[in-house]
């Protein structure tokens, strides 16, 4: 007998089916050892004797474990015969409580270092660690100490155990908890997933609608797999009254990403986005915005889109408020998106809605007509409300504003197309409708309230039309053009009306351009009349500077520019902060009426100017 | 003592850096997952085209259909029997056919086909016309949800479907989803329907679509069905088009798809089987296993006919070239043209020229090869 084997029989793995064709196709082996016999290519009975061993005392092959099934064992030439278990039981009670006192619950899997399982095997939740033929798969409701049903656990001391020690070594930080995830919990993603405990679920949702927040989020913490959206409607509800945003943004982003996006629900996002709004929390109001847009990952990838209308809800609700609270920007763009989407009508079209879903009810025929649409009665009454509106909106404008409006307040037809002229990027309608409910009253019941309708759409009106902006701006101060002087690099040559007079020129033909740093000072350059000294003669003129104003302000100018600028005298001996001079001045022009010790000093500035003007020719 | 060696640096030298390595800033790996996106949406997604008034108003009946991403329980033949209830109602066509995609839709997500071909013909057939075309195409939804409908229930109405959504029909094959190409291909294969599977491989080619992602249960499905010669040879060009790690998956996925396949009711298809672990075969780098290859080869250069000294290399050639012809090592009809240049006769001249010397006599034998000894 010259073979010697540890195992008299084999068997292989693959299925007879994929084998009679695939070995025709010659498969690389390892180089240095062709042929390999592992844990799977042995027979059941021998897998079954190597598995009771390499497990020190608990493993069955030790005869002593309790799990052996021999009936004597040979101790130093003494046999030993096994104590059968009935007999052991009269003095040693049996207190073995079955299976599942081998398996912790999922809540203890991290302070089990991942471990839902205590048999004396580490068992990984891995599809390689434990595999034999197919991959492995911990069966949570049958382990048993021997552990020889499908064979999972680690094995220290077995055929083929190394590189799974290896492996299981090396595992990564969530290795365990991940597995179980991904392959116990939701193997399929959020259309597979399973929703039992619905009692749990249940259990929640009832906590949270009643308020009670921490109970319900203590009870979510003992749920294992996906919950369905309800939960999350709920659990986001019941932040709203307090304003709790820290809560429902985690609650939101704890059903996100991690649970296939259940959370991301036109509900839940409205709840957010109420929440927002209670705790006054602009960036937020904005970031529910974000999130519900969504990029395309989660709406085309994931196809977790948002419905169009909640898009629509969540956005009025950040919208109104942002307009109540003036944040122009913001609402800009709220209502842009609106307008962009076509959805600035969407309340319209859910009141038709309404009445074709009764139509088809009731067996009429149903269709979707722009008549229809402005037929509404909500339309009517904006329509109604224009007139008065306009007259808000004139007043309004009157208030603060000194230039003349078009003075066709007396008409009723023209109001609507004179506000829309008016704020032309704006559609005046839809911000009308919008403005009409102030949480749940609505602002066109009664007299007193529609007073603050027509004031509450006036500010809206100004706050989202761009084109109004731009045109109601204060009239702000002219900056002088100016040149550099030879004398000084922070004293610059500047444009006064008196140099038009005399050269026709406009100043960027004279050279002159805007400049103005922290320090500059702007002057009326002027040079002594040359006299028959010998001064005069033979040393260099010194250039009269007279100080004038940065900016000229044509709102404080009558009609024409006949009058003089608008400029100070400023002579560094008569003090003041020389660092803020110049603006400074240049708003105090604007604000102070100047007096009359200004306009002599700068009708001497003028004179000297005019006389003292050197003549090159 | 490694570290320290000359080979490597010491610590009494300065402790810099020596070169900046950019290895992930010059030519980045595309992200790749060995395992499946568990996030992404599985099913055929189809769009509702509805402007808001409608939703509002068919609320309760669209409530039943698959909007979101959960696929409701209502029996098809219910969403059917509403659709029918209503439409009458509804004055627009535009309506009516988007909410035939959506039941179409819920068809296929619960693969089922009773009733949708049947609302298509009654509703949008005449309009656009698979049989009789007409000049109008239908919007894009419509077109996923019925034809996921055929392919998820196995109807072999798919295919006349299919070809009217081709460039010169319909031209909507461009947008196909994965996921319904993966239906499609599932639903020929399991049909037999060798030209139909032909036709889509093609046509997935000519659009560009994602093969690399397709299901490869699916796409194998689909190549069992392959038996005729012209489409097997077209079949071996196709699988150049994949990659190399998905022409791996595949044989991966065939192995277990064939011990599955009693069980599905598939054919057994041994040549397509064969050529798909061939063809992953030759798409791995090969490892060398030497044992494996040269198991029973025997040495063929000891030969038996013995060559004096002063033999010439084109002899020696033609001899072992007749003997490797005779063991099959080379072909037949092998002809040899090298020209050799035989440098040892050179070097057997100034022997002769040094007949002073006395030089041991070259012997060649056939055990020992070659010895200086006599």
């Amino acid at each position: 007998m010259s073979v010697i084997s540890v195992f008299a029989k084999g068997r292989g793995h693959a299925h007879e089916k994929v084998t009679n064709v695939g070995r025709y196709i010659p498969r690389a082996r390892t180089p240095f050892q062709p042929s390999t016999f592992g844990r799977k290519n042995l027979t059941k009975e021998d897998l079954a004797q190597v598995w009771g061993r390499g497990r020190y005392r608990t493993g069955y092959a030790n005869a002593n474990s309790g799990y052996s099934t021999e009936k004597s064992k040979v101790m130093d030439d003494n046999t030993v015969t096994m104590i059968p278990k009935h007999e052991l039981e009269k003095y040693m009670p049996d207190i073995s409580l079955g299976p599942k006192s081998l398996v912790t619950p999922i809540s203890l899997m991290s302070a089990r270092n991942g471990h839902r399982v205590t048999h004396d095997m580490i068992h990984s939740y891995d599809a390689h660690i434990g595999a034999l033929e197919k991959p492995a798969v911990v069966d949570h409701n049958n382990i048993i100490a021997q552990d020889n049903i499908n064979f999972v656990g680690l094995n220290a001391a077995t055929l083929d155990c190394r590189g799974r020690i290896y492996r299981w070594l090396r595992r990564g930080p969530f290795f365990q908890e991940d597995q179980y995830f991904r392959r116990y919990v939701a193997p399929g993603g959020l259309e597979k997933a399973p929703t039992q405990e619905v009692s749990l679920f249940k259990r929640v949702v009832r906590l949270a609608g009643k308020g009670r927040l921490k109970g319900a989020c203590e009870e979510y913490r003992k749920i294992t797999t996906v919950p369905p959206v309800e939960v999350y409607r709920a659990l986001t509800a019941a932040c709203i009254p307090h304003g709790n945003l820290g809560d429902a943004i985690s609650v939101f982003e704890d059903g996100n990403a991690k649970l296939f996006y259940v959370a991301r629900d036109g509900e839940v996002l409205h709840n957010l986005m109420s929440t927002a709004v209670t705790a006054k929390n602009r960036p937020r109001v904005m970031w529910v915005f974000n999130v519900m847009r969504g990029r395309y990952h989660e709406n085309k990838f994931i196809r977790a889109e948002i419905d169009p209308l909640w898009q629509y809800r969540i956005t009025v609700r950040g919208l109104t408020w942002l307009l109540d609270n003036g944040c122009a920007e913001e609402a800009r763009v709220l209502y842009a998106f609106l307008e962009e989407n076509k959805m600035l009508d969407n309340d319209l079209q859910v009141r038709l809605g309404q009445q074709m879903k009764d139509a088809l009810a009731a067996g009429k025929p149903i269709s979707l007509t722009a008549q229809g649409l402005s037929d509404l009665a909500v339309m009517k009454a904006v329509r109604a409300l224009a007139a008065n509106l306009r007259s808000a909106v004139q007043e309004s404008q009157e208030s603060f504003e000194t230039a003349l409006h078009e003075s066709n307040s007396g008409r009723d037809d023209g109001a609507l197309e004179w506000l829309q002229q008016k704020f032309g990027d704006v559609d005046v309608l839809a911000v009308m409708r919008l403005a009409r409910y102030r949480g749940r009253r609505d602002l066109f019941a009664k007299p007193e309230d529609q007073e603050l309708f027509f004031t509450r759409c006036t500010e809206w009106l100004y706050l989202l039309s761009e084109r109004q902006a731009q045109s109601e701006g204060k009239p702000l101060t002219y900056m002088r053009k100016s040149k550099p002087s030879a004398v000084n690099e922070n004293v610059r040559i500047a444009w006064v009306p008196e140099l038009q007079k005399k050269t026709r020129l406009l100043p960027s033909e004279m050279g002159m351009g805007f400049s103005y740093k922290n320090g500059t000072r702007f002057v009326h350059e002027t040079f002594p009349a040359a006299g028959a000294t010998l001064a005069s003669k033979f040393l260099a003129l010194q250039p009269i500077q007279t100080e004038v104003t940065a900016a000229v302000d044509f709102s404080r100018l009558s009609g024409s520019i006949v009058s003089p600028p608008v400029s100070r005298l400023i002579h560094p001996s008569a003090g003041g902060a020389s660092e803020t001079r110049t603006l400074a001045v240049a708003t105090a022009a604007v604000t102070a009426p100047a007096t009359e010790g200004d306009n002599e000093v700068n009708s001497l500035a003028d004179k000297n100017a005019v006389s003292m003007e050197p003549t090159f020719e | 003592m490694i570290q320290y060696s000359n080979y490597h640096w010491h610590y009494n030298f300065p402790q810099g850096m020596e070169a900046p390595r950019r290895v992930n800033r010059f030519k980045e790996a595309p992200f790749t997952r060995l395992k499946t996106n568990t996030h992404r949406y599985q099913g055929v997604w189809v769009d509702l085209e509805m402007a808001t008034a409608y939703r509002v108003a068919l609320a309760p009946q669209l409530e039943k259909l698959a909007l979101g991403r959960q696929v409701p329980s209502t029996p098809l033949a219910e969403a059917v029997a509403d659709f029918e209830k209503y439409a009458p109602l509804l004055e627009e066509s535009k309506v009516k056919e988007a909410w035939i995609a959506k039941v179409a839709q819920l068809g296929g997500l619960q693969r089922s086909s009773e009733g949708v071909q049947q609302l298509w013909n009654q509703h949008l057939e005449g309009q656009y016309g698979v049989t009789a075309a007409a000049a109008a195409s239908p919007s894009l939804p419509v077109v996923l949800g019925v034809l996921f409908s055929y392919a998820a229930s196995g109807n072999a109405e798919w295919k006349p479907f299919f070809q009217r959504c081709l460039k010169s029909g319909w031209n909507m094959t461009p947008h196909f989803p994965v996921s319904l190409w993966n239906e499609l291909l599932q639903a020929s294969g399991m049909l037999g329907d060798e030209l139909g599977v032909i036709l889509l491989l093609e046509e997935m080619l000519d659009v560009h679509a994602d093969i690399e992602h397709l299901d490869s249960m699916c796409f194998l499905k689909a190549l069992n069905a392959v038996e005729g010669q012209e489409s097997y040879n077209y079949v071996k060009k196709y699988l150049f088009h994949v990659s190399e790690a998905k022409a791996k998956q595949l044989s991966r996925a065939y192995t277990t798809l064939r011990k599955q396949s009693e069980s599905i009711g598939l054919k057994d298809n041994d040549k397509m089987f064969y050529h798909v672990l061939w063809h992953n075969s030759i798409r791995q780098p090969q490892s060398f296993s030497p044992r494996q290859q040269y198991f029973d080869y025997t040495p063929s250069a000891n030969l038996n006919v013995a060559h004096n000294s002063n033999a010439k290399i084109e002899t020696i050639l033609k001899d072992k070239i007749e003997r490797w012809k005779a063991e099959g090592v080379v072909p037949a009809d092998y002809e040899h043209t090298d020209k050799v240049y035989d440098k040892s006769a050179a070097y057997k001249n100034i022997i002769r020229k040094e007949k002073w010397k006395k030089w041991p006599k070259i012997v060649k034998d056939a055990r020992h090869g070659y010895t200086g000894d006599p």
